[in-house]
């Protein structure tokens, strides 16, 4: 039935895919449906909306490699006043594909076979559905239509449906129209990847017919950003809100600014080198036990879209949209949030959680923004990066948004976008990255080059054993008494032992180490290392003793058999070494075994090392640590992700 | 900039500590004396002799 007369109007219908299910005749925009034996006249649909869409009917594109064309459109209203787009892409494979068009986004689904879809009553926002994340719950109202669509449009219907978001641009509509619920996958796509060569289509229209428009109420210019996206306009010079409808402005009411954008609107900065302009302006706030209060610029940039430059206390951060489905929350949108989220690999922890109010506002925005609007905000932080999640919208109708932001320097947004005197911030920021910088992970890895190259000097260190000897004090003579020495009443015992030079490399530190086989008695050894030639000494004790008994059945020791002393490092030479020898009289004389070794590792330079690098680590950590907990201290939550009392 | 004074300090200690560690040198400071010449001279038998004439060394 390629072409048939239109039961209305009598006017030519095409029906030029086999599997379209309606026509809307071009004529008297009648739904015409076909049947088995005849046409059948649905009632006339409204006329189209002009949203400023690129897209046309009989527009051809190529999707993954397979040829289309779009051959008819619905015109969908929501229920908070939005308008948007759906096309019907006819493939040369024989598919359909859905392509909806949304705030400048596009969406290309592809009808599924699914079985176990929740019904309508049972959806829950932020619920995970085979993988994918339910972000918007809503109903939608069927407005107008052209050409042909494959599927049964009724003139006013409204239907149900869920947007599903599952991360790397995968989408999902799940569609309540029909008694069994219909499940369309697809994704998230630009014009590039719908093969839509759009350098070569008329000029795009715009949803408002000019760029320049003037205040309804004062008659000021308003220079608008993205008149194609804009949904409300509040005139900067007397506040008067403005709907957009049909392109044209309707004036709502007069918003009271309490406070003026500290960045005027329109002003352009650039941001990660791109460029965006101040769209609007918005203050915003939330109440605990007191009112807080922070400001929120719209920004926009034709290809990267709306983003945010948040300023909360003097603290600014920017911050973009981003797929619900790229982030791991196990939260419920109605009860407790999650502990922690993830986006990317990277964990943030529940900082906020709060009715977030607007207060007021001005410039233009992409949706019908109003005084008072409400909704849910959580926040989640690792700075300096956040993850704030928006949930808004009232009974069924609602939406989960999640925007990831990062701090910016007021220095950085003075010079992005060329202003000065920007308020210094007050406090410690939500996100404000701690300026000393953590050093536990350094600390970390310097232990252990430590630990590595001490284990290396202590294997591969240059050390030698310069002496070995057992030395009998009873084979040598008894020390003189020293003619000069007050008379001593001790009975102690004294000889002197001189050993042969010994060569010393120098340079190197001297362990030298004594033993005596004494019990519950001592031997104390004095030592002198002297140059043979210069005369240079160097003196050292080894006071040895060593006590043992039992107490009370239990065997007890005191003292060691063996001392050990360092030498600091002399210079090289032959020396020899001078050993006097006391111990009690009522002890025979002692046989000490003396060793010495040059180069010896020692670990107290181990450990003073350790404790140099360890000390400002330490005070590095409770500076960081004090930052945290004045950060913290304004939280709703514990660091644990507990509730604060 | 106090991870990088840090990082400087940290290389600075554990560069001390190779060197030192290496060469099993000591921190103490010393208080080294020389044995006088006259006195080694003069004692019978050279220096090995020169303590039973009454220097008993740094003690």
């Amino acid at each position: 039935m390629p072409v048939a007369n239109c039961p209305s109007c009598g006017g030519p219908i095409n029906f030029s895919i086999g599997s379209s299910v309606v026509v809307v005749c071009d004529y008297c925009r009648s739904v015409v449906a076909r049947t088995d034996v005849a046409l059948q006249d649905l009632g006339k649909v409204a006329a189209l909306v002009d949203t400023g869409s690129p897209l046309r009917r009989d527009l051809p594109g190529k999707y993954h490699g397979v040829g289309y064309r779009i051959v008819g459109r619905t015109q969908m209203r929501h229920e908070m006043g939005g308008i948007w787009d759906e096309w019907y892409a006819a493939f040369d494979d024989g598919r359909w594909g859905w392509l909806a068009e949304a705030m400048g986004k596009y969406y290309l689904t592809f009808s599924t076979s699914a079985a176990g879809l929740p019904p309508f009553d049972r959806l829950a926002l932020g619920q995970n559905i085979g993988g994918m994340v339910v972000q918007e719950i809503g109903t939608a109202t069927l407005l107008s239509g052209e050409g042909e669509i494959p599927w049964r449009v009724e003139p006013g219907s409204t239907y149900d449906y869920a947007d599903l978001s599952g991360g790397e641009n995968r989408f999902a509509t799940i569609d309540y129209s029909e008694e069994k619920p219909l499940l369309f996958k697809g994704e998230e796509i630009d014009l590039r990847g719908l093969g839509i060569d759009i350098e070569h289509e008329p000029a795009r229209k715009t949803k408002i017919k000019a760029e320049r428009l003037n205040c309804t109420k004062c008659g000021a210019a308003l220079n608008l950003v993205a008149p194609d996206q804009a949904e409300r306009i509040v005139c900067p010079r007397c506040g008067a809100m403005h709907d957009v409808r049909e392109g044209d402005l309707a004036y709502l009411e007069v918003v009271k600014l309490r406070e003026k954008p500290r960045i005027p609107l329109g002003s352009k900065g650039k941001i990660d080198g791109d460029e965006f302009v101040i769209a609007g302006w918005m203050e915003r706030s939330v109440t605990y036990d007191e009112k807080y209060v922070w400001y929120e610029y719209l920004l926009f940039n034709p290809q990267k879209g709306f983003h945010w430059l948040i300023d909360s206390d003097g603290h600014w951060s920017f911050a973009h949209p981003v797929p619900v489905g790229d982030v791991e929350d196990s939260g419920n949108v109605d009860g407790n949030p999650a502990k922690t989220i993830a986006y990317k690999g990277k964990t943030y922890k529940v900082f906020a959680d709060a009715v977030a109010t607007v207060e007021s506002v001005v410039g233009e925005f992409y949706w019908k923004v109003s005084v008072g609007e409400k909704a849910r905000a959580i926040d989640y932080i690792a700075p300096p990066e956040a993850i704030a999640k928006e949930i808004s919208g009232k009974g069924k109708e609602r939406e989960i948004a999640y925007t990831h932001a990062r701090y910016m320097k007021v220095r950085e947004v003075e010079e992005a976008f060329g202003v000065k005197g920007l308020p210094a911030p007050r406090g410690v920021g939500m996100i404000q990255p701690y300026e000393g910088g953590s050093v536990r992970g350094l600390w970390t890895k310097l232990v252990a080059a430590l630990f590595v190259i001490s284990i290396v000097i202590a294997i591969h260190g240059p050390h030698r054993e310069i002496v070995s000897e057992l030395y009998d004090f009873g084979s040598v003579m008894a020390v003189p008494p020293d003619a000069n020495a007050p008379p001593s009443s001790s009975k102690e015992l004294s000889r002197v032992i001189f050993t042969p030079s010994m060569k010393i490399d120098g340079g190197r530190n001297l362990q030298v180490k004594g033993y005596s086989e004494v019990n519950n008695s001592w031997v104390s050894v004095a030592g002198d290392l002297v140059e043979d030639k210069t005369g240079l000494q160097e003196s050292f004790d080894l006071p040895i003793e060593y006590y043992e008994g039992y107490d009370g059945g239990e065997h007890w020791t005191e003292g060691s058999r063996s001392q050990t002393v360092y030498i600091p490092a002399l210079p090289e030479g032959s020396y020899g070494m001078r050993l006097e020898a006391q111990w009690p009289e009522n002890m025979p004389p002692p046989r000490v075994m003396i060793v010495i070794k040059e180069g010896v590792f020692r670990w107290s330079h181990f450990f003073l090392a350790l404790i140099l690098i360890t000390v400002p680590a330490i005070w590095t950590g409770f500076k960081s640590m004090a930052f945290e907990g004045q950060r913290w201290a304004e939280a709703g939550f514990t660091q644990l992700g507990t509730v604060r009392e | 900039m106090g991870r990088m004074l840090y990082t400087l300090f940290s290389i600075v200690v554990i560069g001390g500590y190779s060197i030192i560690g290496w060469r099993g040198a000591g921190l103490r400071p010393t208080h080294r004396q020389f044995v006088p010449h006259g006195l080694r001279s003069a004692s019978h038998g050279g220096y090995r002799s020169f303590w039973f004439g009454g220097f008993h060394g740094g003690k």
